[in-house]
């Protein structure tokens, strides 16, 4: 029974959303990211398999290669399912998935020996279904498994460095998904890993996840609790730096680099994660979380890979030991912000030096370069997920370290080594000259031309993005009722227009009638007239005119 | 503000709650849902101004607005909870059946066998019954007939007004008499009569032939939308406590306001 137009692979249970999409919706929805080798190895051999929530088709096509049976995708929207359906019929018809569509607490089917819901599980019930609550959702998607069943899970975390740097809070969200309270008023939502480990169970495996829950671009594994965060520093930050990149351009005015740092520096990636996905049951042991791994990496370029220990030490995926030091651009941060031109001059230098000893400087950027205690220079062998200029010359490769440096500390208001009267073109050329020769001015140019540091950076207000918001809403609203209230008007003075040439009408035949020389038939013509004239002509001109006036009142009002 | 404020005597049930004069309700500052409805609370092409308050019975008919970029929604219940708390008398005994069709309205038409629905109410009703047709059918010869001669006792709660004009402002009351003198309430559509009655201690049954819009409703019809939605509600007995669990929160029966705050909420503070 259907009043939609659905594909065949689509089945309605109650409680859809006949126009809503949450593919399509300011909220994205979960995508292929750092999250997928975890989810596919979970999956492998899985026969019956569940994915609940707002996925993308990718993902989800993704999922349905992995696994030797069949593929139930639940949403909410038919919009989606729609979107889902056509998506399958025409990838080759594969027959082994199918569409379910409604509100979670109403899916009965169950059965299944693996679900999955990677968008945590505030859209899995509709408008028509209840507030979305932790507690209840979890044992929503529970009861759907087999007693040895495999639940995957990411859990947002309200705690997040998403949270912590996005202008508009959940408080302050009037977006359209926006329609159930906030999810950190939910009481049974887990705040930490304490209380993960206490709804899922000691032995589930939580990955933190940066930095959005929905597109997870490194999922650090239990492994970098093992590693030393002073001795490999350079290598956790290369690892954050996607993520950080990342974050920075969903959130243009928050300083992420620093706040990265600090949760680097305090050991606590796993409490400021974006996300936390958990593989938690009886069967979570078929595809555990591999002891050995420190990280893995979602790229730009192909399959996502993973840093490894080896013999209690961090290796990298060619095989070889990760040098131990520090970032080189968190060096050049740290010597600007101290500030302390000396160390800065000495970085600079001492790049520049190295580069100038190498025969290609491509794998040399400064993100994949990590500076140890002696000084020394070593490439962080990552592959192709660092900077994303390629150079050339050893004096391109170090104007693009300035100029990442100059953008950073110009973009968040760093105090700084140089005059604060520098343009940060300017700022360029005078660090770069630090290296104690001459830099070329076309790569100068070429180089501050190409980061964007040749037009002024976009101006910022102090007004939280939230209250200006909030401030257009207000002025919409009144717009709106002035606009209603001038139709108003129009139409009262139409009326008021009909209702004088009624009343002129009836001076006239009070007129005709005082010239009626009988006084006694002049009366009784006087209520005739009365009784024949329009109703309550002058009343209604009376009421008009008030009516008039207190409109004209209330646009000056709104108008003023 | 908006005629439909008056629709039904709505705006003066809300009147007569606040103490204001109920014969001459003040302007209301915004617009009232006039009826339950699968969507943001009103009507399919009745987009409330922006601006204004758009006053809902339930939260989901906020979170449908909200979802269509909507706001400025107060959740205030529906006038029928708030006539309720005034006309509190209960009746004495309860006996048969009153049945609303399943009606047309002002500005379009439906289609349907009435002469299927007669058979089917007389199959399923034991009692006496009563056939309340919107005012449009009653005023159909043929309509009001059919329901006659089939022995049923006929009647009409009155018309709703168009623009401030011709509002039977006891309506409410009617349907409330009404209501309460009878043990069941019956519609081949889960309607607000439903509810109205459930709200009032009648049993409930919605079956027989569902009749449909004849002009085209934006491209969706939610009947079955709405047998997706609610399939307990549909049958010839409805359970009692789900229907009660459900009425409650689309009439908004526990979202009453005082007099107080209500006069608040409707820009009556003022007045």
């Amino acid at each position: 029974m259907s009043d939609h137009d659905l594909p065949g692979r689509v089945r309605l249970i109650g409680g859809e959303m006949p126009t809503w999409s949450d593919l399509e919706s300011a909220w994205e929805p979960a995508r292929s990211g750092a999250q997928l080798p975890i989810l596919l190895a979970a999956l492998a051999g899985r026969s019956r398999v569940l994915i609940a929530g707002p996925h993308e088709p990718d993902l989800i096509a993704a999922v349905a290669g992995a696994i030797d049976g069949e593929l139930t995708c639940l949403v909410r929207s038919i919009p989606d399912a729609r979107l889902l359906g056509e998506t399958f019929d025409a990838d080759a018809g594969d027959g082994r998935v199918r569409i379910v569509c409604g509100s979670l607490e109403r899916f009965d089917d169950t059965g299944y020996d693996a679900v999955v819901a990677l968008d945590d599980i505030v859209r899995l019930y509709s408008t028509e279904g209840p507030e979305p609550v932790f507690g209840t959702a979890l044992a929503d998607l529970r009861r759907l498994l087999t007693p040895d069943g495999l639940l995957v899970v990411m859990v947002n975390n309200e705690l997040g460095v998403h949270r912590l740097t996005a202008e508009v809070q959940p408080e302050a969200d009037e977006s359209e998904p926006a329609w159930t309270r906030p999810a950190d008023s939910d009481n049974s939502r887990p705040r930490g890993l304490a209380d993960l480990a206490e709804q899922f169970g000691p032995g589930a495996a939580i990955w933190p996840v940066y930095p959005l829950p929905s597109a997870p671009v490194v999922a650090w594994g239990a492994a970098v609790g093992s590693v030393d965060r002073t001795e490999h520093a350079g290598l956790l930050a290369a690892l954050s730096e996607p993520a950080t990149r990342s974050l920075e351009r969903a959130r243009p005015t928050a300083d992420v680099a620093s706040l990265m740092l600090r949760v680097r520096w305090s050991g606590r990636l796993p409490e400021f994660a974006a996300g936390w996905l958990v593989v938690a049951g009886p069967g979570a042991d078929r595809s555990p979380a591999p002891d050995d791994v420190v990280a893995w990496l979602a790229t730009d370029q192909g399959e996502p890979f993973a840093v490894r220990l080896a013999d209690g030490s961090p290796v990298l995926p060619d095989g070889s030991a990760v040098p131990a030091g520090w970032l080189l651009p968190d060096v050049l941060a740290q010597a600007v912000v101290a500030p302390d031109q000396a160390a800065l001059r000495s970085a600079i230098r001492g790049y520049a030096d190295w580069l100038a000893t190498l025969s290609d400087v491509a794998p040399a950027p400064a993100g994949r370069v990590v500076l140890d205690a002696a000084g020394e220079h070593r490439v962080l062998a990552l592959g192709g997920v660092g900077s994303t200029s390629v150079a050339k010359t050893a004096d391109e490769q170090l104007l693009i370290a300035v100029a990442d440096l100059v953008r950073r500390v110009e973009r968040h208001g760093y105090r700084r080594t140089w005059p604060s009267h520098l343009t940060p073109a300017e700022a360029v050329a005078w660090v770069a000259a630090m290296r104690g020769t001459p830099v070329p001015d076309d790569v100068l140019r070429q180089v501050v031309a190409e980061t964007g540091l040749d037009r002024p950076l976009d101006p910022r207000s102090g007004e939280p993005i939230a209250v200006e918001a909030a401030a257009e809403r207000f002025e919409e609203s009144n717009a709106s009722r002035a606009r209603w209230f001038e139709t108003r008007l129009k139409a009262a003075e139409t009326q008021l227009t009909t209702a004088w040439v009624e009343v002129e009408k009836a001076r006239r035949a009070y007129r005709e009638l005082a010239r009626v020389d009988n006084a006694r038939l002049r009366n009784r013509l006087k209520t005739a007239a009365k009784e024949a004239a329009p109703p309550g002509a002058k009343r209604i001109g009376r009421a008009v005119r008030t009516r008039l006036g207190r409109v004209k009142r209330l646009t000056r009002r709104l108008r003023g | 503000m908006d005629s439909s404020n008056h629709w039904y005597g709505h705006a003066h049930i809300l009147a007569a709650y606040c103490g204001k004069d109920a014969a001459r309700p003040p302007r209301i500052n915004g617009v009232v849902q006039h009826g339950w409805n699968i969507l943001h609370g009103f009507g399919p092409g009745h987009e409330p101004p922006a601006g204004f308050i758009k006053y809902v019975w339930s939260d989901v008919a906020r979170r449908r607005g909200h979802l269509i970029g909507w706001r400025d929604y107060a959740v205030i219940g529906s006038p029928w909870a708030y006539l309720l708390a005034q006309e509190t008398e209960q009746p004495k005994e309860r006996s048969g059946t009153i049945f609303y069709p399943f009606h047309t309205w002002e500005q379009g038409s439906i289609e349907g066998d009435h002469g299927e629905l007669i058979a089917r109410i007389k199959e399923i009703e034991p009692g006496p019954v009563t056939v309340c047709l919107y005012w449009i059918e009653y005023d159909m010869p043929e309509v009001r007939s059919a329901y006659e001669d089939a022995g049923f006792r006929v009647i009409c709660h009155g018309q709703r007004g168009t623009y401030w004009k011709g509002t039977d402002t006891r309506f409410l009351y009617k349907q409330l008499a009404e209501l309460r003198r009878h043990k069941r309430v019956a519609s081949n559509r889960l309607t607000t009569a439903i509810f109205y009655g459930a709200s009032v201690g009648c049993e409930a049954g919605v079956y027989g032939p569902q009749m449909d819009f004849v002009e085209d409703r934006g491209g969706f019809d939610g009947k079955h939308y709405v047998q997706r939605l609610h399939p307990g509600l549909h049958g010839e007995s409805i359970d009692p406590d789900l229907l009660a669990e459900v009425t409650r929160s689309e009439l908004g029966l526990d979202q009453l306001l005082s007099p107080q705050e209500l006069s608040y909420e409707l820009g009556w503070s003022m007045a």
